[in-house]
C-alpha cells in the first residue's frame, strides 16, 4: 500500500500534484524556518548600520531655489540664502525674500517666506543671512513661497554694517545689493502705494534712491506715523534691496532711521520759474484762481489736480491723487480756487512748459480765501480769443448731450443760453459729472466757473475744473 | 484528521471536494447547502453592518439616541495646555470668520475662525470638495428664495460649527496645529450675520475708523467710480455723494460660486452692506453674498 501525497502546508491530500491543488503551497520553493529568521537578521543589522551612518554623517542639505518646481509643492526643505527684501509685516506674520545666488536671474534665485507668529528678535533684515526650514507652496503659475511655523526653524547670521553714499549706490551696480548699508540723504519725494510708501532719498550731487516703508511697519509694529518730511536730511542704516533692477532702501525698523537736519529751501515767485531751476526744489506761494482735476483713463478716478497760482498763465502745480489723499481732511477741504497756499515742490518742463510738481510728504501753508474769474455775460464773446482764459458764466441749460465714453458713464455737453439768446457749451467731464450730487439739468440756471477751451471735436467750450464750479442757481 | 462541522456542509455532495464556507461547489458547480443557522449569521449580519451604518449616519445629524451631541468647545480651549487630548474629537465651537477663501486647486473651503473673547486665537476650518460644494447650492438657492438665512459663511460672520478637531502638540508647546474638519454641509449648525442696516457715512468711517468694531456689519451708499481685479476679490472703489469721501469694497470671488457674477458697473449707485477690515489701517467693506449689493442709481 503506497503512503498517501499530502500537501506540508495544509495537510490535504495532493496525490501527486505540484504544485497543492488545495492551498497552492510548492515544497519546490520553500526555505527553512530558520533560513528566513537568519536574512531576517542581517537585514536589519544593516538596516541600523546604515541609519546610524547617515544620522551620524548627514548634515542640512539646503535646497537650491531655482530648483523648487510644482513638484515639490508641499514638502518640506531648508533653504540657505541672504535675505533680499522685507520684512513685510502683516497680522500674525512677516514675509521677506531670500536669494541664494543659484541662478543668473534673480527672480529665479529668490523665494518668498512667510514666517507665521514670530518671535522677538527673530526677524531677518535685508542682508542677513538666513537657514530656513518650512513647508513649500509651489503651484504652477504662482511665485514659490516658504511657510515656517517656528521661531527654531529659522537661523539668522546677521549682516555685517557697511558704510556707503547714494552716489556708491547708483554707480557701482549690483555689487553692494542685499548688504547692510548705512548711508545719508535728504528727503526729496514719496510715492504712495497701496501697501507702501516709496520715499526719494537725494544727495547734493542730484543722485536718487529709493526708500520702501512697508505700511505694516507703520500700522502693526510702530503704531504711529514716520514723521519724514521733505528736505528732512537723514541717516539710513538698512538693508539694500531692489525692485526690477533698481536699487531700494528696505526699513525693517523705525530705528534705523535717523532726521540729523532740514535743509533750507530756496522761495521762488512762481512767475520766475527757468531753465536753471529745473530739477529743483523751491518753495512757492500764491492765490490758487483755478483747481483742474484731470481724470484717469480706466475709470472715474481724478489722477491728479493742477492749481493756477495767481493768474492762469503761470506755471501750473500739479498734485498727483495719491499725495492729495496723504493730506488731511482740512487741507483736502480747503485746497480750493480763492485759498492762498504756499508749497514745496519740485520744478519740472512739461510740453515745452515750466510746472511745478508737489513733492510729498508735507504739509502745505493754506489759508481759506475766495476768488472767481471775470464774468462773461454775453456768451457770444467766448471765443477762440479766450481760448485757455478762466470765465464765470450764468446762464439757462437749453441742452444736454451725452458724450460716449466707451464702457465708462458717458461725458456731458450742456448748452448754456445767457439774457441775449446767445449759447456757450459747457463741457463736464464723467469723473466731474458722475460726482455731483445735484447734477445740472435743461431747464434749470447754472453758474459755471472753467477754462476756455476746446474738447471732443468742439473748437470753443468751458470746462470746468473742479464738481464745486458748477453751481445750480435755480 | 478531518476538518471541523458537519461533513456533508463543507465537502460537495456531488464531487466529494473540500469547499469550505462555499455554498457552490467552485469545481462541478453544484449547491452545498448549509445551516439555516450559518445562512442567517452570513446574511444578518451583513444586514446588520449595513443598518448600523445607516442608523449611525442619521443618528449623528438628527436623533442623537446613541450619538450624543459632542462637547461645546471654544476655540480658545484649543489652545490650553491639555488641548491635544482632544485630538480627533468631535466639536461644536462658535467663533468670528475673519477669512473665507476657496481653494480651487484643492476645491474646498478654507476659513478661519476667531474666538469671540480673544481675536488673536484662531483655528482654520476645511471643508471639502462634496461639503463645499453643497454649502455653495444651498447659499445659490437661498439667494433664489430670498430666505434671509445665510447659508454659506463669510467674513463677520459668528459661525457655530460641527466637525473633526485635529490638535497636534509640537515641541514643547501644545496645540501647535489646529484645524477642524467640517464633514457634511448640516455641520454649519448657525450662521449669524448682524442685520443692522444702519447706514454709516464713509466719511464717519475714514474719520473716526476707532468708532467702528473689526468685522462690524454696516450700510454705505456710493457711486462706482473704478474697478480691479486682484485676483481673489473684485475692489469696488465707492465715492460717497454728499460728503465727496471714498472707500473700498471687496467683492470676494468665492461669491461667484452662488450662481451669479458681479453686475453693478463703474458710474452706478450702490447700496452695500458688509463688514469692516482694515487694510494696513485702511477700511475696507467686505460683502458677505450677493444680496450685500444693490444697485440703486
Amino acid at each position: 500500500m503506497t503512503e498517501e501525497k499530502r500537501c506540508p502546508a495544509c495537510g490535504k491530500p495532493t496525490a501527486g500534484y505540484v504544485p497543492c491543488p488545495h492551498c497552492g503551497a510548492d515544497p519546490r520553493t520553500s526555505f527553512t524556518i530558520k533560513f528566513a529568521a537568519v536574512i531576517c537578521v542581517i537585514i536589519l543589522g544593516v538596516g541600523i548600520a546604515f541609519y546610524f551612518l547617515h544620522v551620524a554623517t548627514s548634515e542640512v542639505i539646503p535646497t537650491p531655489i531655482s530648483s523648487i518646481d510644482s513638484w515639490l509643492d508641499y514638502s518640506y526643505v531648508w533653504i540657505d540664502g541672504v535675505v533680499s527684501a522685507g520684512p513685510q509685516y502683516g497680522i500674525g506674520s512677516v514675509s521677506f525674500d531670500v536669494y541664494d545666488a543659484s541662478a543668473q536671474n534673480i527672480d529665479q534665485a529668490t523665494i518668498s517666506v512667510e514666517y507665521y507668529d514670530p518671535a522677538e528678535n527673530t526677524i531677518p533684515a535685508v542682508g542677513d543671512h538666513v537657514l530656513a526650514f518650512g513647508q513649500l507652496r509651489a503651484p504652477v503659475g504662482v511665485d514659490k513661497e516658504l511657510r515656517i511655523s517656528f521661531p527654531s526653524d529659522l537661523q539668522i547670521t546677521r549682516a555685517q554694517l557697511v558704510q556707503t553714499t547714494i552716489s556708491d549706490i547708483v554707480s557701482t551696480g549690483s555689487s553692494l545689493w542685499f548688504k547692510r548699508v548705512a548711508l545719508n540723504g535728504t528727503v526729496t519725494g514719496l510715492r504712495p502705494l497701496a501697501s507702501a510708501k516709496i520715499y526719494t532719498l537725494s544727495d547734493s550731487e542730484g543722485n536718487e534712491l529709493q526708500l520702501y516703508v512697508h505700511n505694516g511697519l507703520e500700522t502693526y509694529v510702530e503704531k504711529r506715523p514716520i514723521g519724514l518730511k521733505v528736505l528732512d536730511n537723514v541717516t539710513v542704516t538698512t538693508g539694500l534691496s531692489q525692485y526690477a533692477g533698481v536699487p531700494q532702501l528696505y526699513l525693517s525698523d523705525f530705528d534705523e532711521l535717523d532726521v540729523t537736519s532740514s535743509e533750507n529751501v530756496q522761495e521762488v515767485p512762481i512767475q520766475s520759474l527757468n531753465e536753471n531751476l529745473v530739477g529743483d526744489i523751491v518753495k512757492v506761494g500764491g492765490k490758487i484762481v483755478f483747481v483742474e482735476a484731470v481724470g484717469g483713463s480706466t475709470g472715474l478716478e481724478m489722477s491728479e489736480r493742477l492749481l493756477s497760482l495767481d493768474n492762469r498763465y503761470n506755471p501750473s502745480v500739479t498734485i498727483s491723487d495719491g499725495l492729495f489723499k496723504l493730506l488731511s481732511d482740512e487741507n483736502q477741504a480747503l485746497l480750493k480756487r480763492g485759498a492762498t497756499i504756499g508749497l514745496v515742490g519740485k520744478v519740472q518742463t512739461y510740453r515745452g512748459a515750466y510746472r511745478l510738481e508737489w513733492v510729498g510728504p508735507q504739509v502745505p501753508d493754506l489759508t481759506p480765501g475766495e476768488y472767481e474769474p471775470p464774468s462773461v455775460e454775453n456768451f457770444s464773446t467766448i471765443t477762440d480769443n479766450l481760448k485757455d482764459e478762466l470765465v464765470t458764466i450764468t446762464g439757462r441749460v437749453v441742452d444736454n448731450l451725452n458724450i460716449t465714453a466707451g464702457q465708462l458713464p458717458s461725458h456731458r455737453l450742456l448748452t448754456l443760453q445767457d439774457n441775449f439768446g446767445g449759447s456757450v457749451r459747457v463741457y463736464i467731464p464723467n469723473f466731474l459729472y458722475e460726482r455731483m450730487q445735484n447734477p445740472p439739468l435743461t431747464g434749470q440756471t447754472v453758474k459755471v466757473v472753467g477754462k476756455v477751451t476746446s474738447a471732443s471735436g468742439y473748437p470753443v467750450v468751458v470746462q470746468p475744473g473742479v464738481m464745486e464750479d458748477v453751481q445750480r442757481v435755480s | 484528521m478531518r476538518p471541523a462541522g458537519r461533513v456533508e456542509e463543507v465537502f460537495c455532495p456531488k464531487c466529494k471536494r473540500y469547499v469550505g464556507t462555499l455554498e457552490k461547489c467552485p469545481y462541478c458547480m453544484a449547491k452545498v447547502p448549509k445551516r439555516l443557522a450559518f445562512r442567517l449569521l452570513k446574511w444578518g449580519g451583513l444586514a446588520v453592518a449595513v443598518l448600523g451604518v445607516l442608523f449611525l449616519y442619521i443618528d449623528v445629524r438628527g436623533p442623537h439616541i446613541l450619538a450624543k451631541n459632542p462637547y461645546v468647545i471654544s476655540v480658545g480651549d484649543t489652545y490650553k495646555e491639555n488641548a491635544v487630548t482632544m485630538n480627533f474629537g468631535q466639536v461644536i465651537m462658535t467663533g468670528k470668520a475673519t477669512f473665507v477663501k476657496y481653494y480651487d486647486d484643492m476645491r474646498s473651503l478654507g476659513m478661519f475662525l476667531t474666538d469671540l473673547d480673544n481675536e488673536n486665537q484662531d483655528i482654520f476650518i476645511r471643508a471639502y470638495d462634496v461639503t463645499t460644494f453643497t454649502l455653495f447650492d444651498m447659499e445659490k438657492t437661498r439667494l433664489n428664495e430670498n430666505s434671509p438665512v445665510p447659508k454659506f459663511p463669510a467674513v463677520g460672520d459668528n459661525v457655530t460649527l460641527r466637525g473633526n478637531l485635529r490638535v497636534r502638540a509640537s515641541a514643547a508647546q501644545a496645540g501647535e496645529f489646529r484645524m477642524l474638519y467640517i464633514q457634511y454641509p448640516e455641520a454649519v449648525l448657525n450662521i449669524e450675520r448682524q442685520t443692522d442696516k444702519t447706514p454709516v457715512s464713509i466719511a464717519q468711517i475714514n474719520a473716526n475708523p476707532d468708532n467702528f468694531k473689526l468685522y462690524q456689519r454696516i450700510q454705505i451708499e456710493g457711486k462706482i467710480i473704478s474697478t480691479g481685479d486682484l485676483g481673489w476679490a473684485i475692489p469696488l472703489n465707492l465715492y460717497e455723494m454728499s460728503t465727496g469721501a471714498e472707500a473700498s469694497v471687496m467683492v470676494p470671488n468665492i461669491l461667484n460660486q452662488f450662481g451669479r457674477t458681479l453686475t453693478a458697473k463703474v458710474g452706478d449707485l450702490v447700496r452695500v452692506k458688509g463688514a469692516i477690515q482694515y487694510y494696513y489701517g485702511t477700511p475696507q467693506i467686505w460683502l458677505a453674498s450677493w444680496d450685500d449689493l444693490e444697485v440703486i442709481g
